[in-house]
């Protein structure tokens, strides 16, 4: 069992994802099937390969960090802002 | 024809328009259709033509953009609950550079760009205008279907394991993926970033080059955009493959589950050779391991950039008492996505599997290296585009099944590699693609050879008589 209930419970909440336990249990089944698929790397020779995080990168230089867009926007975006910040539901359980 | 104003882009616009508006309901193909705003840049075109203006080529042809690519002013939702309201405040850098190109409509795709089928979109699948009871192919299936039914003549589509070049197979049409680098992806909702490339649609190679001449070059707003010079495309449209070396897959003509495609795709090559290449059998063994490594890499880049669709910023905000719960009623991906991001955050997570992405890393440094080599060999790889024809829109395929779809075309997403599907044959009436795999930036031998290929056969001239 290369990944049990508990684990994809627990990787769903990593993931933010609030599955049913209808879908959990589907999930199960097919995750199991392609990790089992996935093993077959366990054959190559990968030992002494560089992992290739991407095709390239170029020069690595960054763009200037400025903004391209309006605080206004960026507001007509949000859900619920207020007083030219953003809204969201408390962080902490008890303030 | 709009160049001699035998024809004006408002009436070239207004006709595609009207086609696409009588097809809508048979083939689903688009999520919106962008009337108003068509009609105005056609006749922005029309002024600016009739005032002596030099545009570009594309000027005045209308064409449909998938919607994960970001249009100023216009719904782009990804074809996803979570971004069914969502208006971005910028156009992607491809959209900018087609800007006299009036926008028909947005085109439908597989959620967030995951799947093989269009048959995860939240809007409804879309149907294969050869066969409306089959797939059109994904994640690109509007942009296909809408091309191969007449509704556009030209489209862009988005390839990360072969969702441009996989539906272009089953739609009958010519697909192209760019090298990775060659066209921006500023604008371009993110599915697994080292992978995603923009590119067109059309009935033919030639249409291709086109497009893929106005969309391509550096873009300083995409870090991973390649600072190399753009050349003429169309000056590598000839009619010529004298002495060009092809290579042919022994492994995947071999085990490849179809019979007719092994068989179309051969007889193909064979019609290449009579134009004057050479043929010969290279060795692409790592099949299996190939699939492995994008499932590995691919969902995990998607889990990272998913991550970002938590009903703070921007998008569909779920109630919640506390943040936690806004995350998670905000987060209302269907069943593909969601499995793709617990997949990809399981390889990413230390406790779960630590090594999980660093070993899809490491075999997809193996496919580089190995498609390298074979490129010492042959200029070019010739190979099935897809394992089959279009499957059935009922058929529901499990999550691994439906993967290998796109077994044939992911080696040239992991190695970042130039690749086209073009039309060749057919297989109880429905289309089968060629796959033509080339080395980093050498579109132009994708090009020679798919202009020869459309000089010798007419596949690429038939039309899908289901929506006539």
């Amino acid at each position: 069992m290369l990944i049990s209930n508990k684990g994809i419970e627990e990787t769903a909440k990593l993931a933010k994802l609030a599955l049913s336990d209808k879908q959990l249990n589907a999930l199960g089944d097919q995750l199991q099937e392609i990790l089992e698929f996935a093993q077959v790397l366990g054959d190559l020779p990968l030992a002494h390969i560089q992992p290739m995080a991407g095709v390239y990168r170029e020069n690595g230089n960054g763009t200037e960090d400025k903004a391209r867009l309006s605080q206004a926007q960026v507001l007509a975006l949000a859900p619920d802002s207020r007083q030219g910040m953003i809204r969201v539901p408390r962080v902490m359980d008890q303030c | 024809m709009l160049n001699t104003r035998r024809l004006s882009s408002r009436e070239l616009t207004h006709y595609y328009l009207e086609r696409s508006e009588k097809l809508q309901p048979k083939l689903n193909g688009y999520i919106s259709i962008t009337q108003e705003q068509a009609l105005e840049t056609a006749a922005q075109v029309d002024q600016l033509c009739s005032q002596g203006q030099e545009l570009g080529t594309l000027a005045g042809i209308p064409g449909a953009i998938k919607d994960n690519i970001s249009t100023q002013g216009v719904p782009t939702t990804c074809a996803s609950r979570v971004l069914a309201e969502y208006i971005p405040p910028f156009d992607a850098t491809v959209v900018k550079k087609l800007a006299h190109s009036p926008m028909l409509g947005k085109a439908s795709l597989d959620e967030f760009a995951m799947g093989t089928g269009n048959l995860t979109s939240a809007f409804g699948p879309v149907r294969n205008p050869w066969d409306l009871e089959r797939v059109p192919g994904g994640s690109s299936g509007g942009s296909a279907a809408l091309v191969a039914a007449g509704c556009a003549p030209f489209s862009l589509g988005s390839d990360t394991g072969g969702s441009i070049r996989q539906p272009a197979s089953y739609c009958g049409v010519t697909g192209l993926k760019p090298t990775y680098g060659r066209v921006s992806r500023n604008g371009l909702i993110a599915f697994a970033s080292s992978l995603d490339q923009i590119g067109p649609f059309a009935w033919t190679i030639e249409d291709c080059a086109l497009v893929l001449q106005a969309i391509c070059g550096h873009d300083p707003g995409d870090a991973t955009s390649a600072a190399v010079d753009v050349p003429d495309f169309t000056a590598y449209l000839h009619n010529d493959v004298s002495g060009l070396r092809i290579g042919l897959p022994q492994e995947t003509f071999s085990n490849c589950p179809h019979p007719d495609t092994a068989k179309v795709v051969l007889r193909a090559a064979g019609e290449l050779e009579k134009a004057g290449a050479e043929l010969s059998w290279v060795s692409m063994p790592y099949e299996k391991e190939v699939m492995a490594a994008y499932i590995l890499v691919a969902t995990a880049e998607a889990s990272s950039n998913l991550a970002r669709f938590d009903g703070v910023n921007f998008g569909y905000r779920g109630a919640g008492e506390n943040l936690e719960e806004m995350y998670t009623s905000s987060r209302r991906f269907g069943n593909e996505v969601s499995r793709r991001l617990v997949m990809g955050t399981f390889a990413l997570s230390q406790k779960q599997c630590g090594e999980c992405y660093e070993l899809g890393q490491r075999a997809r440094q193996l496919v580089d290296s190995h498609l390298g080599n074979i490129f010492q060999q042959v200029d070019v790889l010739l190979l099935p585009t897809a394992p089959s024809p279009a499957y059935k829109l009922d058929e529901g395929q499990d999550p691994l099944t439906a993967y290998y779809n796109d077994i044939y075309t992911i080696p040239a997403n992991l190695a970042g590699l130039p690749a086209a599907s073009l039309p060749c044959g057919e297989s109880e009436g429905l289309p089968i693609g060629m796959q033509l795999m080339a080395p980093k930036f050498r579109e132009d031998l994708l090009l020679r050879v798919g202009y020869t290929w459309q000089c010798c056969s007419d596949w690429h001239l038939r039309r899908p008589q289901e929506v006539e």
